[in-house]
């Protein structure tokens, strides 16, 4: 009688849920082949490393990394500014790529440009395949990513570890929404990938085309990235109201190429970090490392592109994390409570009280009636103002404007301790994102 | 014998091969296509731990 082995529900199970001494001894020996190549092949890398009197044989323990520099966002944009196209970053001649992407440019910095060989290339698929295959996704799905396949790199990881996993995997460049929405439901599709913003934008098209998205589509996966959205709570129970499906977080970034990390179909309330392919540390404001359950800065080095190697990468991305058995999953991946909690540099402080716009995005979701929203700041008599602008759904009388209007400016002040301008603006006129939302305007220097 | 031979074993053997198959010069669609076997393979190296290396060389 033969037994068929039973397929993993890790894709990695070799460390997905290997002992952590296990875990840490494999970060050491690629972090020491990592510095080897960094510092062999990346003249800016070499350069570092002189400049702080290190060598890649200095690097004997893990602890051995706070001897490293951090790399940061201005220093990529300004070799690639002086040494351009690609800066002294780069370790492999550009014949070598067979991948060009560049950075969304959403921050407002010059984007920056990325090369991947074969290797780096499958490397970022292979981290999309960790956290869709953790979250469900299955040979049997069929997978529709609504993006636009352009320069930035966005999906394109997701697609093909679609594709990897054996899913039907569809493309939707150049369509409209009408038309996605169409070919959702008419192909079947069970996994969407997207930005939670698009996928809101999915589900009000959907609603004026007089589509139940609920009960029309069998859509039982959403699978998002490239902004905070799926980790905020009001936000994940809208996207679930919509489309009846469960609502994963996947963050990354453009500069390591793959995911960062993952949320695992346990839905614990965190995701988890990829450990066997990255180290990520979590640091104070004066680079200072924290421990479990201390919000800080995320610091990255990762083990897969090598092209731009990414060593101790200041993120400005804000963290807490937490250990690996806060989730019940029985994965030994430690975790971040709640994702990624804001960008340092997207706190706002207005009248000494810091504001992030998640957190409003969270209390401004709990409104079924709030179509979409922006947050403006500016001066009024020299003293600064915060005011969330809102569009309210097409057919609300006007008592129910007025009562989400109220509550809202109520909750808003509740939770901040701050007084909210809240002004209800006519319909259609509030920008809408098909990738990331830009919902923050800043007028105060104006 | 091949069939006393464990997974981590049979995927170094490949690891290997691939290598020595994107040198093929007079042969491009040997030379590509074991580019990107080599490319996928090295996946399954670096995931089970059995090798840490960058291959642009084969690349």
């Amino acid at each position: 009688m033969s037994t068929e082995a039973k397929a993993s529900k890790y894709w990695n199970p070799r460390f997905e849920t290997a002992g952590r001494e296990e875990i840490r001894e494999l970060q050491l020996r690629k972090l020491k082949g990592l510095v080897k190549w960094a510092y062999g092949n990346s003249p800016l890398w070499q350069e570092k490393f002189e400049g702080a009197g290190i060598k890649p044989e200095d690097i004997r323990t893990l602890d051995d990394l706070r001897l490293i520099p951090f790399l940061t966002r201005d220093e990529l944009t300004q070799t690639q500014n002086v040494n351009p196209p690609f800066g002294k970053i780069l370790s492999v001649p550009p014949q070598k790529a067979v991948r060009y992407h560049q950075t969304s440019g959403s921050s407002g910095k010059m984007p920056l440009k990325i090369l991947d060989g074969w290797k780096d290339w499958e490397w970022v698929s292979e981290m999309w395949c960790y956290g869709m295959y953790a979250f469900g996704v299955r040979p049997h799905d069929i997978v529709y990513i609504a993006y636009g396949y352009g320069n930035f790199i966005g999906f394109w990881g997701a697609h093909y570890a679609a594709e990897k996993i054996g899913a039907l995997t569809i493309p939707s460049g150049g369509l409209t929404s009408e038309d996605r929405i169409k070919k959702i439901i008419d192909i079947g599709a069970t996994v969407l990938v997207c930005t939670p913003t698009y996928a809101i934008r999915l589900g009000q098209v959907a609603a004026e085309m007089g589509i139940d998205l609920k009960s029309q589509s069998k859509i039982r996966l959403l699978i998002h990235a490239g902004e905070p959205g799926a980790n905020v709570p009001s936000t994940k129970r809208m996207l679930t109201e919509i489309w009846g499906a469960k609502v994963g977080d996947f963050p990354g970034m453009s500069e390591t190429g793959g995911s960062t990390s993952y949320e695992c179909d346990a839905q614990c309330g965190g995701i988890h970090i990829i450990e066997d392919h990255y180290i990520q540390e979590v640091i104070d404001s004066e680079g200072r490392a924290l421990g479990y359950e201390e919000k800080g800065e995320l610091v990255l080095t990762s083990f897969g592109r090598a092209t731009i190697p990414i060593i101790r990468y200041r993120t400005g991305d804000l963290v807490e994390r937490v250990p690996y058995n806060t989730c019940s999953c029985g994965r030994t991946f430690d975790l971040y409570r709640g994702g990624v909690l804001g960008r340092a540099d997207d706190m706002k402080i207005i009248r000494g009280v810091n504001i992030f716009p998640s957190a409003v995005e969270n209390i401004v979701r709990k409104f079924d009636g709030i179509v979409e929203f922006q947050i403006v700041l500016f001066k009024l008599n020299g003293i600064d103002q915060v005011k969330v602008q809102v569009e309210l759904k097409d057919n609300m009388d006007l008592q129910s404007q007025q009562k989400i209007i109220r509550n809202l400016s109520q909750e808003l002040y509740d939770a901040n301790r701050l007084k909210f301008i809240v002004e209800q603006t006519p319909a259609g006129t509030l920008p809408k994102f098909e990738l990331k939302a830009k919902r923050l305007k800043d007028l105060r220097d104006q | 014998m091949e069939g006393s031979k464990t997974m981590e074993q049979k995927v170094l053997d490949v690891y290997e091969i691939l290598k020595e198959l994107c040198l093929v010069k007079e042969n491009p669609s040997v030379s590509s296509n074991a580019r990107r076997a080599l490319a996928s393979v090295w996946q399954i190296v670096n995931n089970l731990g059995l090798e840490f290396e960058q291959i642009y060389e084969y690349e």
